[in-house]
């Protein structure tokens, strides 16, 4: 046999090889979903982290020309009283606005990028929440799909903790690994969102701390409100990518960009997306899972570059938070 | 006939795994091969590592002879 046609064959070989590994690695999970074990998730934090206030005292009658005493909903109803209706919901082609739910959605584009920002107001804690795949924790669904299931305004896709044994995964208060994986962005019961290097997670005071959600993914993006320009990945050229930002509690972005050529956009590199986040005014942000996951949901339709794959998570805005998983 | 393929095996499934290894170390976040698909290819490639070598010390003894 001649030399040229053994080193053809070989190379067919590991051409093979790579294709069945990368059939069995993620592949076959997103077309063929097999069953998901039964997880028994631990409690930390109550669904409804912050109940809605009563007001203390009894409401004086007014007369009857005057206009009644507007009573806010959630703890950031009053603080963000001029977001939010009095109980009507105003939907538009790029807002939504309830008594406990304002999203503004702006899609820029411009010569090789495209992206979309979601700004985010919530009366509530609850009315930030995650979800899994259809079948539950470890299942991967369409993220469209599982938005639409959970009545989600907006959506994008999570950290997609499935792929990996490894990184501490709390939902909507519920503890279901504990592991340490990368950077990690917790979001706490008091609407407060933090990141932290690998090196400073104490994966104990983490979960004593009561936190409402935990990915485990990033990099994170800001230091003390100002773009990093060092990044815990390697993944810093540009791509798709997912993320969520933290102005204050109550107050959040969501900024999905697409890549790799999709609508003439080639995405974004780490750098941009923390200068992005920094001109928005977010104190923290947080890098999700980019590449083909990347994707943003409105009114449970995905308004990304449809890439197809499935996703394990997704982060999600509800008015109707009784119909969501935890 | 099998000792004659045996190394290239051994050659290809170095490669996919060379190559799984750089992709890991660039994307940590795939996960190339910490799962359990990972597991059992690498298991076989370690027998069949071990097979080539036992054939090639037992060749070069005996040609020594």
């Amino acid at each position: 046999m001649s030399l040229p046609l053994v080193v053809f064959l070989d190379l067919l070989c590991i051409a093979v090889g790579l294709n069945v590994f990368a059939w069995f690695h993620h592949v076959r999970d997103a077309y063929f979903p097999r069953e998901t074990a039964e997880v028994d998730p631990v409690v930390l934090i109550t669904p409804s982290p912050a109940p809605t206030p009563v007001p203390e005292s009894t409401p004086t009658p007014v007369p009857e020309d005057d206009e009644p005493e507007r009573v806010y909903s959630g703890v950031w109803g009053e603080k963000f009283a001029d977001r939010f209706t009095d109980g009507e919901v105003i939907r538009t082609e790029n807002s939504y606005r309830s008594a406990n739910v304002s999203v503004t959605l702006t899609h820029v584009e411009r010569e090789g990028l495209s992206y979309h920002v979601a700004d985010i107001y919530i009366s509530d804690l609850k009315y930030l929440r995650s979800a899994f795949g259809e079948k539950g924790y470890g299942s991967r669904s369409m993220a469209a799909d599982i938005a639409s299931a959970n009545d989600a305004v907006i959506a994008i896709s999570g950290d997609y903790y499935s792929a990996r044994r490894e990184g501490i995964v709390v939902r909507n208060g519920l503890l279901y690994r504990d592991t340490r994986f990368e950077d990690v962005c917790v979001l706490l019961g008091d609407g407060r969102m933090l990141t932290l290097s690998d090196r400073e997670t104490d994966l104990e005071a983490l979960t004593q701390a009561a936190p409402w959600q935990v990915w485990s993914f990033g990099p994170r993006l800001l230091e003390n409100g100002k773009a990093m320009t060092k990044f815990n990945s390697a993944v810093v050229r540009k791509n798709p990518r997912s993320a969520i930002g933290y102005v204050e509690p109550g107050h959040y972005y969501f900024v999905q960009v697409d890549g790799r050529g999709a609508y003439g956009s080639h995405g974004m590199t780490m750098t941009e997306l923390a200068e992005l986040f920094e001109s928005l005014g977010c104190e923290t942000a947080y890098n999700l899972d980019g590449g083909q996951t990347a994707g943003m949901c409105w009114d449970g339709e995905l308004i990304s570059f449809p890439y197809g794959r499935s996703v394990s998570d997704i982060i999600y805005i509800t008015d109707s938070p009784e119909n969501g998983e935890g | 006939m099998f000792e004659r393929i045996l190394p290239h095996i051994c050659l290809d499934t170095a490669v996919v795994f060379m190559v799984l290894w750089v992709i890991d170390r660039v994307n940590p976040a795939m996960n190339m091969l910490g799962r359990d698909v990972f597991k059992l290819p690498f298991g076989v490639f370690l027998v069949l590592v071990f097979t080539e070598s036992v054939v090639l010390i037992v060749r070069q003894r005996k040609e020594r002879k």
